[in-house]
């Protein structure tokens, strides 16, 4: 009972999930779970590990160890049946290329009991997406619709997309969101959804999760990761020299730091009103200011690449991420 | 199933094409009977066979074509994670696209064939009727799955790049090479329906781990594809190995039968001496394989002997020491083995012969220290154990047969005569020459010559005494000296059908004949001088056995023409001339035996045993009269 009534709060659980490829390690000892209804942004530079995390949580790749629960069920064992909840979109449309989009709608009726094919095609047609061409012969923006539309015609649980819009143009990437949104809107449904597409997913996830090298380095909710992240600019006078800081920072837990030649330029991951105040008034910190950071600049801040002390910057501050 | 049925229908959907050009080759059986080269054959047997090869070539042809792209190609594209997206069991997204492409072909066959056999219905009956139809179905079924499975397995280890390739390459280099060591001996046994079962069996067994195989790199390795190679090599060679393991066992089972799975005992030779004989026959569960003991009938111990048809089989007159040949290999210039054992102690023992000719008889020294063997003209005598050549004659021509016979340890007498003795209309007498071999001076000496012969005819040895009757079919019967080729004297003429002779002991001569309906024993001094005819009433055929005890003769008497059991046998006794009957349908084994042990001693093994035409073999107890059976039969 306490595992049915979890298994219905977290569709989705990673338990130490660790992947390799000879030599090489995709994830390492990675752990999550996912609340019911949430929209699980999973972020990460290419090679970060995301497709093969999706894989293993699909039920396609074994991981080298750990476990992948759906619906509190371990993904490899029970993957068909699992698969009947779920709704999938690839990072390549993997559909084969003779069949049309009537005809992959048709083979999908025959395997979920509760498929729409009239939602299917009005989906389709709100794409704008012809039913009766080989999927080999739509461009990308379409073969992505059509997948979408083929992973919503059940009326999954949980759905899976990874990196959807990758490659995809403005308006392919805008008609895809608003679908997306449309069907949170209407059935509230669990995504997890791995992507590049940082400014699209801002406003629509609401649990964030970076992964760098195969690590989880951040998994929190969306609200509060942005609640507690700012990049703050003032002037230093606190050091003689002005291309150094000091300690003046480290209750911010700054994750970057910048000395210009104006001042300091940081971003922090432990951001507090109060203690701004506080900082403001210090002796030394001149014109500070504290300014609210995109989920993109997060991510750049986190994941992106220490800068090189050639470039003039300084190393990364003490405290770091959380 | 519902997953299943989806993938095997979308597989079918999506080459749906073919259907087209099968339509197309459809119409092509119809057009052929129209051409001249084709207007010699009658129209309906062409269009059908024209049909069927068609069926049959477009098959094989989209067999591997599809073998090689299901699957394969979704996994080298990465488009199976469309099926492994959706509630489609592991097993059913391999089995349902290697079920789809299997029915295509059938259904492509179906396609060209079929519209001919509905034209020409009652010939196609007639074909189906005979038989032939349903067995090359059946291998034609079985053929696209092997085709299918092997593609399958090719392409998903080419396509794969991985090491695995590389052990694939090895595994399968290892893989036969333990096959062909494992299939040797029956390749070598000359059983085509063992050989043929045992590749069925072999071709099905790899068509399944070709086909599991496959189905482990989906199931197992999913969209993975190092996992999926790894999961494809280990299932493959896994089973392929363990079928290797089944073949080494069956093939180990079926090369090795003991004398109580003998279903039909032949006896090929007893000693004069002791109580060893040469027994062979099928074995039961075994089919046409035809095996070979030494068995002693007062002990029942056995000594495995020759494997298969091919090669010669002796026993020396003391009974301590037995041989046979056998080629070495399977090609027809692979050299000659010969096996030796001491009947006591039998440690098997092989020397291989420097000749590939096949070997038609081998003899023992009466001491069991030497082996004469010849065939394909040429002849040796050989040391036993250590196969040694001691000397040898060179070859002569392939049309001469011989008969070989130990006169003492360094002397032999060879036979020589034209190959096959069954008379053609029109052709020259012939001639058989008698020739001593001195093996100390490797020297060959011809001793004499009888001719003019009129064939056919047959030769009666007792070379030891230096007598050979020979019996001129359709004209004389007649004793010769063997030492010098002189006429002895005629013990018979042209109206007797002397079918059986025999040397007694002490040198008497024995001949049966049955003419007018009536069999009759002829008795002969040992200079041919006749002494006193038995009768032995209504016949039609008389062969002669052996003496069970010295005044006591072995016979059967049957109905012409001769088939071997199917007289009844009696003891003569050669005193009083009366007959006891022994029992029906049974021979006296000596009877057949007579060309390698020409006169076997009163009371001895080879003149007891009797044979019954279920193959089942008598031991005769000289004392008691009765019958023990020591083979059954079938």
């Amino acid at each position: 009972m306490v595992r049915d009534v979890t298994a219905a709060s977290f569709p989705i659980v990673l338990e130490g999930l660790t992947v390799r490829y000879g030599r090489a390690t995709a994830c390492e000892n990675v752990s999550l779970s996912v609340v019911a209804g949430a929209v699980y942004a999973l972020l990460g530079r290419n090679g970060a590990g995301k497709s093969s995390l999706v894989r293993c949580l699909l039920g396609q790749q074994k991981p080298l160890a750990g476990r992948a629960l759906l619906f509190g069920q371990d993904s490899w064992r029970h993957r068909a049946r699992l698969m009947a909840r779920v709704g999938v979109v690839p990072e390549e449309p993997d559909a084969p290329a003779s069949m049309t989009a009537q005809q992959i709608s048709s083979f999908c009726r025959g395997l979920y009991p509760s498929w729409d094919e009239q939602g299917v095609a009005n989906c389709l047609a709100r794409f704008a997406v012809p039913t009766d061409v080989p999927f080999g012969r739509l461009s990308k923006g379409q073969k992505a619709e059509v997948m979408l539309a083929a992973a919503l015609g059940h009326a999954p649980e949980l759905l899976v997309l990874d990196d959807p819009t990758l490659g995809l143009d403005a308006v392919a990437r805008r008609a895809f969101s608003d679908e997306l949104i449309g069907e949170l809107a209407d059935r509230g449904t669990t995504v997890l959804v791995a992507t590049h597409d940082l400014a699209a997913i801002e406003g629509i996830a609401t649990r964030v999760g970076i992964l760098k090298d195969g690590r989880l380095l951040l998994d929190e909710e969306m609200e509060i990761l942005k609640s507690r992240f700012r990049w703050i600019r003032y002037g230093n006078e606190i050091t003689s020299a002005r291309t150094a800081y000091g300690t003046e920072l480290d209750a911010f837990d700054a994750v970057r730091v910048r000395v210009r030649g104006w001042g300091v330029d940081a971003v922090v991951s432990n951001y507090d009103e109060i203690a701004f105040e506080r900082f403001r008034q210090t002796n030394g910190v001149v014109d500070a200011e504290a300014t609210a950071m995109s989920l993109e600049e997060i991510f750049l801040a986190v994941a992106g690449e220490a800068p090189a002390p050639e470039d003039g910057l300084s190393a990364p501050a003490r405290g770091g991420a959380a | 199933m519902k997953g299943f049925l989806a993938v095997a229908r979308r597989e079918i959907v999506e080459r749906r094409g073919i259907f087209l050009a099968a339509a197309a080759a459809a119409v092509l059986p119809f057009l052929i009977p129209l051409l001249p080269a084709a207007r010699r054959f009658g129209a309906s047997e062409t269009r059908l066979y024209a049909a069927a090869f068609l069926a049959l070539a477009l098959s094989a042809v989209l067999s591997l074509v599809l073998g090689t792209t299901t699957i394969g190609r979704d996994l080298s594209e990465r488009r199976l994670a469309f099926y492994f997206s959706r509630p489609i069991g592991n097993a059913a997204i391999w089995a349902g696209k290697l079920a789809g492409a299997w029915l295509l072909i059938v259904m492509v066959a179906s396609i060209v064939w079929i519209p001919a056999g509905l034209f020409d219905h009652a010939t196609w009956a007639r074909e189906i009727r005979s038989g032939l139809a349903v067995s090359v179905g059946l291998a034609f079924g079985l053929a696209v799955v092997v085709s299918l499975a092997l593609g399958n397995a090719a392409s998903l280890a080419l396509r794969s790049r991985s090491i695995w390739l590389a052990g694939d390459l090895v595994a399968l280099a290892v893989w036969i090479g333990v096959m062909g060591s494992i299939s040797m001996p029956l390749l070598s046994a000359g059983a085509p329906v063992v050989l043929q079962r045992f590749s069925l069996a072999l071709v099905t067994a790899c068509a399944i781990a070709l086909l599991l195989s496959g189905g482990a790199q989906v199931s197992i390795g999913r969209v993975d594809p190092i996992r999926g190679s790894r999961a494809r090599f280990a299932a493959l060679w896994g089973l392929l190995f363990a079928v290797a393991g089944l073949s080494i066992v069956s093939v180990a089972w079926l090369t090795s039968p003991t004398p109580k799975d003998l279903v039909s005992a032949l006896t090929g030779y007893a000693t004069p001496h002791g109580s060893w004989i040469e027994v062979e026959g099928l074995a039961r569960g075994r089919a046409d394989y035809w095996s070979s003991f030494f068995y002693d009938v007062d002990s029942g111990r056995s000594v495995a002997a020759r494997k298969g048809r091919e090669g010669a089989v002796a026993i020396s007159e003391d009974g301590s020491t037995a041989a046979w040949t056998q080629p070495s290999g399977i090609l027809t210039e692979a050299l000659q083995d010969v096996w030796f054992c001491r009947l006591a102690d039998p440690v098997l023992r092989r020397a291989r012969l420097p000749i590939s000719a096949r070997i038609g008889n081998i003899e023992i020294s009466p001491d069991g220290s030497r082996l004469a063997l010849h065939g394909g003209g040429a002849f040796g005598v050989y040391e036993i154990p250590s196969g040694r050549l001691i000397g040898s004659v060179p070859p002569g021509t392939d049309e001469q047969f011989s008969r070989v016979a130990f006169l003492r340890r360094d002397r032999l007498r060879i036979y020589r005569m034209p190959f096959g003795v069954t008379v053609r209309a029109g052709e020259e007498p012939a001639s058989v020459e008698i020739l001593d071999f001195d093996v100390a001076a490797r020297r060959l000496v011809l001793r004499a010559t009888i001719a003019p012969l009129h064939r056919p005819f047959s030769l009666t040895f007792d070379d030891r005494a230096g007598r050979v009757i020979v019996w001129e079919r359709g004209s004389s019967l007649s004793l010769f000296d063997s030492t010098n080729g002189r006429l002895v004297a005629v013990l018979g003429n042209a109206g007797w059908d002397a079918a059986s002779r025999a040397f007694l002991s002490g040198g008497r001569i024995a001949v049966a004949e049955a003419s007018d309906g009536t069999g009759r024993v002829h008795l002969f001094s040992s200079e041919g001088r006749p002494e006193r005819v038995l009768d032995l009433g209504t016949a039609d055929l008389v062969r002669l056995g052996a003496e069970t005890s010295v005044r006591t003769l072995a016979l059967s008497i049957g109905p012409k023409p001769s088939v071997w059991g199917a007289g009844d046998s009696f003891l003569l006794d050669l005193e009083d001339g009366t007959l006891r009957k022994l029992g029906s349908h049974l021979e006296p084994v000596a009877a057949h035996m007579r060309w390698r042990l020409p006169r076997p001693e009163p009371g001895s093994i080879a003149s007891l045993l009797f044979s019954r035409s279920d193959g089942s073999l008598l031991r005769l107890d000289p004392m008691t009269g009765k019958l023990t059976t020591l083979f059954r039969g079938r």
